[in-house]
This record gives C-alpha cells, structure tokens and sequence, in this order.
C-alpha cells in the first residue's frame, strides 16, 4: 500500500517536471474577452504580442541590443533610404505553413491601408513602399531620412498571410485563435483563466522550457497580491507597496523584484504664460527640489532619482562629462539669491512677491487618483515654500489634466514624458517643438536651435554624431531647464523561483520585465524549472 | 384600468429621460477616449499608438452630434451596443453576456437569501420585542449594518482564504485546472462562497430592522387583539395575521432591490476578483468607454423601471386601494 501511494507521488511529480507549468499576471484589467489581435494593446492582446506573434527582430530595451528574430540580418543603403532585411528561414506558422516574405509584405500592406493598426505610425513617417526581392528578402524604401525609423519597422508584429487576408475588417476582428510564429499558441480558455502551449512548431523550441503559463483573471490589486504572496503566481507586474516588508520578507530566497527605471517623470512649466520664459526662475525652482526626498516620501523609496539631464543609468555613457560641473543639487540660499536678484522681495509671509505685489503662487497640476504623483506633489510644494514660492497642489481627472495641458491651461504640471528605447526618443519627445502641448513636451519647449540638434538623431547613422547632438542638448537643458527631472516611475516586476529560476533583476540585468511587447518572450527563454 | 394607463405612461417617459441622460452625462467627461488608454497602461505607451487608437475608435473626425445621438438610439434600442473602447475589438454585447450571468447569480442569490433571512428573524424579533432574542438581533443587525461592507469583505478575505485558506482568493471557478459539469458547478458554488456571505450581511441587518420595525407597529393594531382574545395560536396570529401585513413594505424594496442585482457589486467584485457588471461599469466609466457605459446604464435602467413597473402590477392585486 504504502509502495503504491509513493509511485503514485513519484508518476505525479514527474508530471509536474515533465509539464512545467509557470503563472502569471498580465494585466489586473478583469475577466478575459477572447481577443488576440496583435496591433491592439491590453489584457490578452498583450499574449499575442510576443508570446505568439513575433516582429523582425527584438529591440532589447534595457541594452539597446538589436537581436535578430524573424529576420537574421539587415543592412542600410547608402543613402539611407532603403533598409534590406533577411528573413529567418524554416520558421513555420502554428498551422504548419511555412514563413515568408509574402507574410512580411502583406502585414506592412495591411497597416498601409488600416492607419488603425499602424501603432509605430510607420507609414506616416515616411515608409513609402514595402518591396519583395525574393522569398527570404524584403527591401523597405523610405521617402525621407530617417535612420530611427528601423526601430518602429522591426517592431511590427508580422501576422499569416493565408489566415488575415480573408479577414474583412481587420480593424474589429478578435483574433478568437490565433495562429502566429511565435513560442506559445493558445491552449485553453475561459473568462477567468487561460493558457497558452508550448508552440511544437517553433523556429527555436529548444529554448522554451516552459511548457504551459498560466493566466488567471485579477480584477483587484488586492487578490491579484495575495495569489502572489501565496505562491499560487510566479511572476507578477502588480503596484505593491511596502514590497519588502509584505511580499520578500516572508522568504526572501524564493522571492524577488526588480523595479528598474521606468518613464521620467518631470516637472513641467508652461512656457507659453510669461513669467515662466524667464530662465532663471525656472532655475531657482530647481534649484529648490530636493529629489530624493521626494523619491523617499512620495515613492516610497522605490523610484530612482533621475540625474539633471534625465538620462537613464543603463545609458550613462551618453552623459557630457564635460557639463557635470553644471549639475546642481538643492540649494535654497542660491535660489533666493536668484529671485532677489529677479527683484522680487520676501514677504511677512516668507513668500516672494513683485514690486507690485503680485506673490509667486502657482497652481501645480497631478491627475486625481494617483496617490503616489499627489504625495509626491505635495513634497514639492513643501519643498518650494522654503524658498518662498508657493505652490497649490490640485488634483484634476485625468482626461481634463491631458486637456488642460493641451489647451495650455496650467502653470505647473507634475507629468511623464514616454522614454522610448533610448535617451534619442526620449529628448526627441520631450523638447521637440513638433510635440509641444500636444505631445510629450508638455511644457512647450519651442527652440530652433534645439530641433536642428534634435533632427541630427534621424539624419545620421554615425553613433557619434548622435552622441555629440545629446551632449548639446544637455548643455541647453542645463542652462534652460525647459522642465525639470524628477524621477523615473518603477517598472513593477515580482518573481519567485519555487518553480522557475532564471529571472531579470538588479544583478542580472538582461531585459526589461515589462509584459507589453516581445521582452516577456525573451525573458521566458532563459527560464528554467527546478527540478 | 386608469392606474394601469397611468403607469405605462410613467415607465415609457421614464425610460425615454434616462436613455437621453445616459446620452448626455458621459460626453460632459472631459477629455478624449483614446487618450484614456495612456492611463490604462500607466503612460507607457507610443503617441502614435494612441493616434492609431483614435482612427480605430473612429474619434479622429468629429461626427455631429445629432447622429450620434440617432445611431445610439437604434444601437439602444436593437441590444447591439457596438464595439467597446477598453476592450477594442470586442463587441459590448459579448462582454455583458459575460458578465451577465455571474451578478445574476451572485447578487441575486445573495439578495433572496438575505431578504428571507432577514425577513424570517425579524418577524421572531418583533414578535419577541424587548426579551433578550430581540435585543440580540436587533443589536447585532444594527452592528453588522454599521460595517462598510468592503471592510468586511477585505476581513473575510484575509482570515478565511489568506490565514485560514479555508476558501480561494479570487476569480469565479478555479483558475487552475479546467473543470466540466458538476465539478465546475461545485467550484462555482466553493468560489462563490465567500462574496455571496459579504453581500447577504451587508444588508441582512437592513431587512432584520425593517421586518421587526414594522412587525412591532401591525403588532399594536386594535386586530390583533381581536386575534387574541379569539383565543388564537400564537403561531398564527404571528405568521397568519401580523407577518402577513408587516411583509408589504418590505416586499416593496425586495421588489426594488432586484431591479438593482444587475448594476452588480463593484467592491465585492474588486475585493473577491469576482467577473461582473460592476467591474465592467467601472471599467467603462474610468476608460470613457461610451459604449460599454451606456450599453451597462441603459441595462440597469431598463431593469430597474422594469421591477418598479411590476411592483405597481403586484400591488395592485395586493393592495385594494390602489385599484380604484
């Protein structure tokens, strides 16, 4: 008898190992809807991309490492118009079909004449014809220079010709099952949890040794934390406060996270109202933060502060060493120097005013809800009254926080610029006159000098040019402050190694844990069970 | 039958006012629905994602706002509600059939064991007003009503499923092995457990309160001491002469309560991780998801004017007063 209940346990085991099994949290957004459609974003679309379907190739968020994927190589004409791409051979759809250029050309075509599924805004930036130079090759022909564009190009997730071509709007359609390239297909599914199979197909399935992951539907953060607290999930992505005090502490050999640096997120100034055209009050408002506290009291010290220039750590080789004396830390002596020196006099109640009275009061703008930007906001706004500017703290819904910058309706505003792969994204959206208000530069930054600098990114394919431009760039950002860097937001990411070990973190920072795009695939083939 | 013409004519202006507010108070949100979806995913995503978002969603050109208002109603009106925005592509109408069933079965059950509950011990305080049986209820109702009731759920949430583990976390059927017939329907019930108890304390004490509020008062009329002094059973003057007309009032909010199961339970379903409408409405509001929001308003309505509409039915067999 006994024998029998321990070759039971043995065959039950070595179901387990033989099946791997990992569980995760996509995405705390509720019940599941059947919908893979790669070129939407949210809950289950966040599956198809990367876990399914597949781009050209990855573009490693953390290093910048361009790897190849769908295709194995790519090269620029002479005159950087034309980018020839090789694909990747023996690559088979789910169904067994087998990968071409034809998938390659028809996806671009599907995205020229769907402007819903073109995301990257690929053909609005200057794509103008997709061509076919045999089965394996495919040759995109630019209108204009742009040697960023290849980024948004190798991001397009490639769907099968045979399948999406009898689709009739392409727009609304579900995707219910998919068939892609990619290391998974779906197993099964309800509203409240699904899984997706080890794809037997796959082009690199000695890789995968994750057989099954499984995703369950959260629709709070509370659950959502007590399923990871009670080993019932994996690898989570959830907001977690008092991390290690809650989630590590009670073992911390089987748990971790890793909350590498996110989107910046800045103070913003609106350039358009005239007090603020003035350089040195703006700097005298920097020169008043203190950024680490505000990390500490508001972040809960689990943000990283950012630098003057907003440049990311994994990027510091693209810092001017050069300006660093220019770099300034919090200094209310000098800023009161400097707004004295602007003429204004510190009232009766420690708050600068002009000759004619008018006192230094501004309105800081943070969207409602969002308890870690609203403490973080009145940090500031203590910070700032010790040197005698005050500052209002008013939280505005987040559609009418977006509309009032737009309508350049603010004075102040706590907001986040989109960082993109590298800092070239990054200052491009944040300074660039073609985003002003409207786009990431919130404040309205509008400078000739710096759009020729930041034009330089797109013009050239010389690393160093580049690096000459950005360092320009931070000589203008520190003697402008356009808006002032505060911090970057976290990337939440949980894990345990009860099943797998393997994972990204601080010491082995190999990609970014974020589950929107093909990291997850990439970090999902360096996994292993434990045996 | 002028009662009758009276109240069709009631629900048909009602209906009619709530689908044109329903129209109106979502497009006096500020901001702009593709924009909503930076805050869905916290900011991380490309600006020229959202502009893709606001072809597919259709709000890069302005479309008058007379036609949307006349392809709304016939949306409305055909229960073909369009495609959500949070969801996109999905179709409004697949979402709330999914939803659908789950507060049904959750809030409705819970409300009727409630409401019988409560009904039955306060007809038992009420009749027992002042021993100790009646300050026992009455004191433990009015405590149980004095919890908001999300707190409880968290509690219960905490101590039987997380320190206990006496019942799962979250999620409607067990999420890790795929279930068919009747062991679905166990766990159905097993997974259900926990937010149904939430839902029937929160309001078992209001239903407790009432019953015995109006038990005590049909207690003192002149009939029941008729009753008495016929030499009837206690048990019957209880059940047969004070219940039965003690019920009325109580049977009026039983009445409305269930044209409300369908707006759902929005913090059971948060707390619980339960599917439902409430979440959805809630998803939809924070997403300026039009119509996911107005397909979910026009739903509750519908059903509320429609269990008000019934009531009048029943009361008028119930109460000859009203027939006129």
């Amino acid at each position: 008898m006994k024998r029998n209940v321990l070759f039971l346990c043995v065959m039950v085991l070595s179901i387990f190992s033989l099946a791997s099994t990992l569980s995760m949290i996509m995405d705390v957004t509720g019940p599941f809807s059947q919908n893979f459609n790669p070129f939407f974003s949210g809950g289950t679309n966040y599956s198809a991309r990367g876990f399914i379907y597949e781009t050209l190739f990855y573009i490693n968020g953390y290093t910048g490492e361009i790897v190849p994927w769908l295709a194995t190589d790519y090269s620029w004409s002479n005159d950087f118009l034309e980018i020839d791409v090789t694909l990747r051979q023996n690559v088979k759809w789910s169904d067994g079909k087998s990968f071409s250029a034809d998938d390659v050309m028809f996806t671009f075509e599907l995205i020229k004449n769907y402007a819903a599924l073109d995301s990257g805004g690929i053909w609005q930036k200057g794509l103008k014809e997709v061509k076919k130079e045999d089965d394996f090759h495919v040759k995109f022909v630019m209108s204009k220079v742009d040697t960023l564009i290849y980024t948004d190009i190798f991001s397009v997730y490639i769907v099968p010709k045979h399948i999406w071509e009898t689709i009739a709007d392409p727009t609304s359609y579900t995707d219910s099952k998919p068939v892609g390239t990619g290391p998974y297909v779906l197993g099964q599914f309800t509203s409240q949890v699904y899984t997706l199979q080890k794809n037997q197909n796959y082009w690199q399935k000695e890789k995968v040794k994750v057989d099954t992951i499984r995703i369950p539907a959260f629709t709070g953060n509370d659950a959502a934390q007590l399923a990871l607290m009670n080993k019932e999930i994996d690898w989570g992505t959830l907001f977690f406060p008092n991390i290690d005090e809650i989630f590590v502490k009670a073992d911390p050999e089987h748990r971790g996270y890793w909350l590498p640096e996110g989107n910046p997120v800045l103070l913003f100034f609106n350039l358009d109202k005239e007090l603020f055209k003035n350089p040195d009050l703006r700097k005298a408002i920097a020169l008043g933060i203190d950024k680490l506290q505000l990390v500490q009291i508001g972040m809960a010290n689990l943000a990283t502060v950012s630098n003057p220039v907003g440049i990311k750590g994994g990027f510091s080789y693209l810092e001017n060493d050069n300006l660093k004396h220019m770099w300034y830390e919090r200094d209310v002596e000098q800023a009161k120097k400097i707004l004295t020196n602007l003429g204004y006099k510190l009232g009766k109640d420690g708050i600068f005013a002009d000759s004619k009275g008018n006192k230094l009061s501004f309105e800081l703008i943070v969207p409602a809800g969002w308890t870690d930007w609203i403490a973080v906001s009145q940090v500031l706004s203590s910070q700032l009254k010790q040197i005698g500017v005050d500052v209002l703290v008013s939280q505005v819904d987040f559609g009418l926080y977006l509309e009032r910058i737009k309508n350049k309706d603010f004075e102040l505003a706590v907001s986040w610029v989109n960082y993109g792969i590298n800092p070239y994204f990054f200052y491009e959206r944040w300074l660039h006159t073609r985003n002003a208000f409207s786009g990431d530069n919130r404040g309205g930054w509008i400078s000739l000098t710096t759009d020729s600098l930041l034009d330089v990114f797109r013009k050239t394919s010389e690393e160093k040019e580049r690096e000459l431009a950005i360092s320009a760039l931070q000589l203008i950002v520190l003697q402008e402050m356009p808006s002032v860097p505060l911090f970057f937001n976290p990337t939440w990411f949980e894990y345990t190694t009860y099943n797998f070990v393997g994972w990204p973190n601080a010491e082995n920072p190999f990609a970014l844990p974020t589950i929107t795009g093909m990291d997850k695939a990439f970090i999902i083939m360096h996994l292993e069970p434990v045996r | 039958m002028k009662y009758l013409r009276e109240k069709i004519v009631f629900f048909i202006i009602a209906l009619l006012s709530a689908l044109i507010i329903n129209f109106v108070l979502p497009r006096l949100m500020p901001g702009d629905p593709a924009e909503r979806i930076l805050l869905k995913m916290g900011g991380d995503i490309q600006p020229e994602a959202v502009e893709a978002m606001r072809i597919a969603l259709g709000v890069d050109k302005e479309t008058p706002i007379l036609k949307q208002f006349f392809s709304y109603l016939k949306n409305t009106l055909t229960f073909n509600f369009g495609i959500s925005y949070s969801y996109y592509p999905v179709p409004v109408k697949d979402l709330i059939l999914d939803a659908l069933p789950w507060t049904i079965g959750l809030v409705g059950i819970s409300t009727l064991i409630s409401f019988v509950l409560g009904t039955a011990l306060g007809i038992r305080a009420g009749w027992n007003r002042n021993k100790p049986i009646d300050s026992f209820v009455t004191i433990s109702s009015l405590i149980i009503r004095g919890f908001p009731y999300f707190w409880l759920a968290l509690i219960l949430l905490y101590v039987f499923g997380f320190l206990l583990n006496l019942f799962p976390l979250s999620n409607a059927y067990s999420t890790h092995e795929f279930l068919k017939g009747w062991k679905f329907f166990g766990s159905v019930i097993y997974h259900g457990f926990l937010p149904g108890l939430t839902l029937v304390l929160a309001s078992l004490g209001t239903w407790i309160l009432t019953m015995r509020n109006n038990m005590v008062s049909v207690l003192s009329e002149d009939f029941i001491l008729v009753a008495e002094a016929k030499g009837l059973k206690d048990k019957d003057i209880m059940n047969k002469y004070a219940a039965r007309n003690a019920l009325l009032p109580s049977v009026t909010s039983f009445g409305l309560s269930l044209g409300y199961i369908v707006g759902g339970a929005l913090l059971t379903e948060i707390v619980f991780s339960y599917p439902g409408i409430g979440y959805l409405m809630y998803k939809g509001v924070t997403s300026q998801d039009y119509p996911l929001m107005q397909a979910i308003f026009f739903i509750i309505s519908l059903s509320v004017l429609i269990a008000n509409f019934m009531l009048d039915f029943v009361y008028m067999f119930l109460d000859p007063r009203t027939r006129g």
